[in-house]
Parts: structure tokens; sequence; C-alpha cells
């Protein structure tokens, strides 16, 4: 009674076709978590990002900005959003109580705040903020109201990649008025 | 001599391949339930992000509408929808949150409603706003209460 050792070639088959058929039902399955779990990532990304940029904007402009001009000048020609039914988009610089300016500005795709010199970035390196998607603006509705300012701005965050589970898109608006006038 | 040999070349019992099979499946079912289930929160997770984000939108909006015009702010006291991210021009174009249009539309997943109280001889508006979507049969919530003055602190 001689037998001989090891599988038969229907076994072999058999075995090759299960794993056929578990392997990628488990690698899709593992693919599918990690771009959820990429997408989770990317947003909470942008959407920290965002919100300290925003609420540091929102703070520093309603709390410390007492005029606003278009130059880090407190002559009355670049003075904007003075009177009655003024406005202006473009850059502001915003005068404090000491008379030094403040102003947001986009600075290598980051929101960055200058205050005299010195740059201080909003936002961190991996989040793009673009230029043409960051307004501020102004306007003066009446002469006994301080100036309405309009903050808008996108964060992007893997925009160069190409899946759409590494991207990300947040956008910010909302309307700030000065706490003081001068 | 021959007996013995037989039965050591007879391989595997039907019990040792069944606890084999029944483990390699309780392992595999196992790890695919924990995966599903890991998708799925992460889906619930960025629909809560965005919800979030979205609360935020219109609460932002609603501020910069009482700083341009607080009295015609303070007029709007009642329950509003809000379904889109075009937001109405005018104060003639909010849409109330009974019309039947105010449904589960916003991104294709959210209803977004605010109520505006007036109070204090109509110096503050308390804005509670309200976001829900359903994730299969799981229903979420997302619910914020601000207090809006004539002048901020």
């Amino acid at each position: 009674m001689i037998k001989k050792e090891g599988f038969t070639i229907i076994e072999i088959i058999v075995v090759i076709a299960v794993i056929a058929m578990t392997l990628p039902t488990i690698f899709s399955l593992m693919f599918l978590s990690f771009q959820a779990q990429n997408r989770v990532r990317a947003l909470q990304n942008v959407k920290e990002s965002g919100d300290y940029a925003f609420s540091v904007m929102q703070s520093l402009i309603r709390q410390y900005g007492n005029g606003i001009y278009k130059a880090a000048d407190s002559s009355s020609a670049n003075k904007v959003c003075g009177i009655t039914g003024d406005n202006y988009t473009g850059r502001l610089y915003f005068k404090d109580s000491n008379n030094d300016f403040f102003s947001f500005s986009i600075d290598n795709n980051r929101i960055a705040s200058t205050s005299g010199v010195m740059v201080y970035y909003l936002t961190p390196e991996n989040v793009t903020a673009a230029a043409e998607d960051f307004v501020i603006s102004c306007e003066r509705l009446t002469d006994f109201d301080p100036p309405l300012v309009t903050i808008d701005f996108t964060l992007t965050v893997g925009a160069t990649q190409l899946r759409y589970e590494d991207k990300a898109e947040l956008r910010y608006q909302t309307k700030v008025k000065l706490r003081n006038i001068d | 001599m021959t007996q013995i040999k037989s039965k050591i070349n007879l391989g595997f019992t039907l019990i040792e391949v069944l606890i084999f099979v029944s483990l390699l499946s309780i392992i595999f079912i196992t790890f695919a339930a924990l995966t599903t289930v890991t998708i799925r929160w992460s889906k619930i997770n960025e629909h809560k992000i965005i919800a979030s984000h979205n609360i935020e939108e219109i609460r932002e909006w609603l501020r910069g509408q009482k700083e341009a015009d607080f009295t015609g702010f303070i007029g709007k006291e009642g329950s509003w929808c809000f379904n889109s991210h075009e937001y109405p021009a005018g104060y003639s174009n909010w849409v109330l949150s009974s019309d039947p249009s105010c449904d589960h539309s916003l991104d294709g997943i959210y209803k977004r409603t605010v109520v505006l109280a007036n109070q204090d001889s109509d110096r503050k508006v308390l804005v509670s706003l309200h976001i829900d979507w359903n994730e299969g049969t799981q229903y979420f919530t997302i619910d914020e209460r601000t207090l809006f003055s004539l002048h901020e602190i």
C-alpha cells in the first residue's frame, strides 16, 4: 500500500482559487479604508488651519483696528472707508491705537499677518491659500457706524494631488465691524 | 510496517480541515466587518466636519447681515431655511423652514435651519443654528446657539 505524498492538482487549483477570491476583497477593503481616512485627515487639516486664521483675523481687526488705509502711511490721502458710501477692495492696512499698522496678505501661498517688518504666518505650509481667492474689502455704511470689513478666502489641501481623497477645500467668509474709529 | 506507513501518509483528518477553515473564516469575517465599520465611521466623520463648517458658514453670514443692517436683521424673527451656499440677496428672499423646498438638499445630504429670536427689547438676537442629515438609518444633528448684539465685544 504505497501512497504518493503531496497535493493533487485539483487541491492546488481549489486553494489558488480561494486565495484569488479572498485576497482582492481584503485589499480592496483596506484600500477603501485608507481612502476614507485620508479624506478625513485632509478635511481636518484644512478646517483646523482655516478656523485658526479666520479667528485671528477677525479678532485682530475687530479689537485693534481703528482706521483703514491703503498703505502703511496715515496720511489722509491713504485713508479708505472713512466716509459714508466709501468702499475699497485691495490690501488693507489697519492702524492700531499706537499708530502702528498691521495687514493681511498672501505670502508663499500662506495667509500672512504683517505688522511693521514682522511677518506671522497664519496657515501652515501644506495648506494653500490662493492669492486670487483672498479678498479683504471694506465699506462705510454710515458716518455713525465704524467701517465694515469683509474677509473672504479659500484654503486648499492637496491641490496638486491626483486622488480625490487627498484633496480638501473650504471657503471662509464673514464681515467684521471695527470697534473703534479714529 | 506497511500499515504504519499508510497511516502516516493519510494527510489531514476532516476535523482538522474543518477547524482550520472555521478559524480562517472567523478571522476573515472579523477583518471584513471591522474594515467596513472603519470606512463607515470615516464617512460619518467627513460629513460631521463638513456639517460643522456649514454651521460656521451660516453663522458668519448672519453675523455679516447683522453688522450691515441690524434694524433689518431684528425684523427677521422666525425660523428660516438656508439650503444653499448661495445666500439670498435681500431679506425678502429668505425661505421659511416650513417651506416644502426645505429638505436635505444642501451638499446633497444636509438640511440647515436657523431660528432667530429677539431679546432684550430687540437689542439682541438669539440665533439657534441647526443642521441634520442621515447616514443610512442613523440620524445626525449639530446644534449651535449664539447671541448677536448691536455692538459686539
